[in-house]
């Protein structure tokens, strides 16, 4: 599993294209095991779905270093 | 089109509530977004079009690399005829809005008509639905954007939507896209308001795919790593947004005082509104648009208001523009517009030229209805904004935008900042040459984001100076040589990015180094699998830059005289610092000029396209509507 520290994100959401990517080869949103929302007041939301197997790809590419790996 | 485009455009008739899609597959030579809007917008507007009218369409193009990881592509374009000046309307915006689209399965969507009804529209993958928007009309567009995703249960729907400004119709509203990003120019924030169209919510679940999966994505890793990443220029708006790289260098560089009336701005008032005031104080979090590592936005809270923003323009909208130096004022004043919908450039350039004619005695309390007005008072400004939106008071006129307002009061028309008829709000129009060219004849009226070259203050060495211009040494910000060469590469080059989808902040514009012609045919081949050379791309830009050209003459009579600066650059030097004594010498701008037009294949005189370089273009269809507007184009 992996961990997104909300406070850290930029909410560019590269993390949901790598995951939908990385399983599928397809660009995907709706696929990715890593979702991040708005807040009202403009703060992140993150949800990791526990179906994620921590291929790490999502870590590689975000540009803040936001999402960690959980054991 | 099967890779990266998803190959259908969304047609949504409000007057008759129906909504079916066609094929995308005629317009390709435009490459997608802001081309193809173009191509659309020539074909289904007439010189009589009301912008105001149900016949205006708004256009909306998210452009063949958008959903990608090909780093920035998210940029939202929007065509539609302009309310300021009945010529091409066009905006911008980043945010989420654009990739939704992709994801649901339509590269461009076309408004048509006006509902009888307020509505907004939720468009949910391959279905649009038709909203009652009566109970959220008026609320403002941070609210909206949350009040639809309650009402729609849909936490993934991004949205655009108009403020108190655009229902009202000012002439300079615009739609604000995910919250607080704006479409500036030209009005888009009232043409949605005269549809009786308060927002569009998009939630998409489906895909986009590239053609050639594994090399793309190893292209895309060593663009980032050895291109984009090193760049000194993506560094800095990384590490501050614009409003760092562009307040840094203080007085160093010029900046936009008073209406335009200086380039210059004393190192203590640039301070006064810095980038460390902002983060230390009102900045809740770094924010970026999709797919974009740059993440130059920030999330703040002034007051009671929640935003997003702050940029270079913003500082001067609200700094500079109106000499004020409280910082608070400013962030709250770009806060304001941004939730009322209005278009800050306009909206800073029509109260800076109000409180100069107030200054000078051209106007007085009785046409303000009792506001006095003076530079650095920030409170005054902010109760401005708020009579705008309302169309309240002395609020009601300046509504009208610059142009119409001058038109209004009989006065102060030396001292209006506008071109083409729309309002000016810049920096650097005196001392950059290349700029102030880039700015005059924009097609979208002034602004710098078509081709007033960033790449002419960028310290360019032998190497990439041979490639941009052909020559070794690179010409000085001051100096009119070569700078219509360059303004041209940088219409095609912007042309081309925009029609793509990617951000010009961190592009050649920025950095010569960072997505240049080559990169973009690399990419576009990998996504797509069309095989654009760099020859064919510039042309490409030639001919999206001519059709909008094309359509400023047809619908507004836009020509040579129209691309001349206001009186205020060329009479009034630069007071101080380096830059003490630049301004526009007309001459010399005018033989600029002539260039411009020769590298077009443009006839000189009169800036016109001639129907050998349309018919070279493939573009005989502008001929055609040239003649039936009564236009006689030279041969």
């Amino acid at each position: 599993m992996v961990t997104v520290d909300n406070t850290r994100c930029v909410g560019c959401r590269t993390c949901e294209l790598t995951c939908s990517f990385e399983k599928t080869k397809i660009f995907s949103p709706s696929l990715s095991y890593i979702r991040i929302y708005f807040n009202d007041d403009g703060s992140i939301n993150s949800i990791v779905d526990k179906k994620c197997d921590t291929c790490l790809a999502c870590i590689r590419n975000c540009p803040v270093g936001a999402i960690k790996k959980v054991v | 089109m099967k890779y990266g485009y998803r190959g259908s455009i969304l047609y949504v008739d409000l007057t008759k509530r129906k909504y079916w899609t066609e094929s995308l597959k005629e317009y390709k030579h435009f490459i997608g977004g802001r081309g193809i809007n173009v191509k659309l917008l020539s074909e289904l507007t007439q010189p009589d079009t009301d912008p105001l009218g149900p016949e205006n369409p708004l256009i909306f193009g998210a452009g063949p690399w958008i959903g990608t990881l090909a780093p920035t592509a998210c940029r939202l374009s929007v065509e539609f005829k302009s309310v300021i000046n009945r010529g091409l309307g066009s905006g911008n915006a980043g945010g989420h809005f654009a990739a939704e689209m992709k994801f649901c399965g339509y590269d461009h969507i076309v408004v048509l008509g006006k509902s009888d009804e307020k509505v907004y529209l939720y468009i949910k993958d391959q279905r649009v639905f038709f909203r009652d928007s009566k109970d959220i009309w008026r609320e403002d567009t941070w609210q909206t954007d949350i009040k639809i995703k309650e009402l729609e249960q849909d936490k993934n729907l991004k949205s655009l939507c108009i403020g108190e400004a655009g229902i009202n119709q000012v002439a300079f509203a615009t739609i604000i896209v995910d919250r607080a990003r704006t479409v500036g120019y030209g009005g888009s924030g009232a043409v949605m308001g005269s549809k009786n169209l308060k927002a569009i919510a998009i939630s998409g679940s489906g895909q986009v795919t590239v053609a050639k999966p594994a090399e793309f994505i190893s292209y895309r890793n060593d663009f980032i790593k050895n291109q984009f990443y090193p760049s000194q220029a993506v560094k800095n708006h990384q590490k501050g947004g614009t409003l760092l790289p562009y307040t840094l260098p203080l007085s160093a560089r010029p900046h936009g005082v008073r209406n335009m009336s200086d380039d210059y701005w004393d190192d203590e008032s640039i301070s006064s509104i810095s980038r460390e005031v902002f983060d230390n104080n009102f900045v809740i979090q770094r924010k970026g648009c999709f797919d974009c590592p740059v993440y130059c936005s920030s999330i703040y809270k002034v007051k009671n208001l929640y935003s997003e923003g702050f940029h270079a323009n913003s500082f001067r909208s609200f700094g500079s523009n109106i000499d004020s130096k409280s910082s608070e004022g400013a962030f709250y004043a770009n806060a304001l517009a941004n939730r009322l919908g209005l278009d800050s450039d306009h909206l800073s350039s029509v109260i800076a030229w109000s409180i100069e004619c107030f200054e000078k005695g051209l106007i007085n309390i009785k046409d303000t209805e009792g506001l006095i007005l003076k530079w650095d008072d920030i409170d005054t400004v902010v109760k401005l904004i708020e009579m705008i939106a309302k169309k309240e008071g002395f609020g009601s006129i300046l509504a009208l935008g610059l142009y119409k307002a001058v038109e209004f009061l009989g006065k102060g028309e030396n001292l209006a900042m506008t071109v083409k008829k729309n309002a000016l709000m810049e920096a650097a129009t005196r001392p950059y040459k290349g700029w102030a060219l880039g700015i005059m004849t924009s097609t979208k009226a002034g602004g710098h984001l078509r081709g007033a070259p960033g790449q002419e203050s960028q310290k360019l060495n032998s190497r990439q100076s041979m490639e941009l211009l052909g020559i070794e040494d690179y010409p000085p910000v001051n100096s009119y040589d070569y700078k219509a060469d360059l303004v041209v590469f940088q219409e095609q080059y912007k042309a081309v990015i925009d029609s793509m989808g990617i951000c010009v902040l961190a592009s050649s514009w920025t950095d010569v180094d960072v997505y240049n012609f080559k990169h973009l045919s690399d990419f576009h081949f990998l996504i797509t699998g069309e095989d654009l050379d760099v020859e064919s791309l510039k042309e490409v830009g030639e001919k999206i830059q001519t059709i909008e050209r094309m359509y400023n003459l047809i619908n507004a009579g836009f020509s040579r005289k129209d691309d001349l600066p206001p009186a205020k650059l060329v009479e009034n030097q630069v007071t101080n610092g380096p830059f003490k004594g630049e301004f526009i010498d007309l001459e010399k701008y005018n033989k600029m000029l002539d260039q411009y037009y020769a590298n077009h294949g443009w006839e000189i005189a009169f800036g016109i396209p001639t129907k050998t370089t349309l018919k070279k273009l493939n573009l005989d269809y502008l001929i055609k509507l040239a003649e039936k507007s009564g236009i006689e184009l030279p041969l």
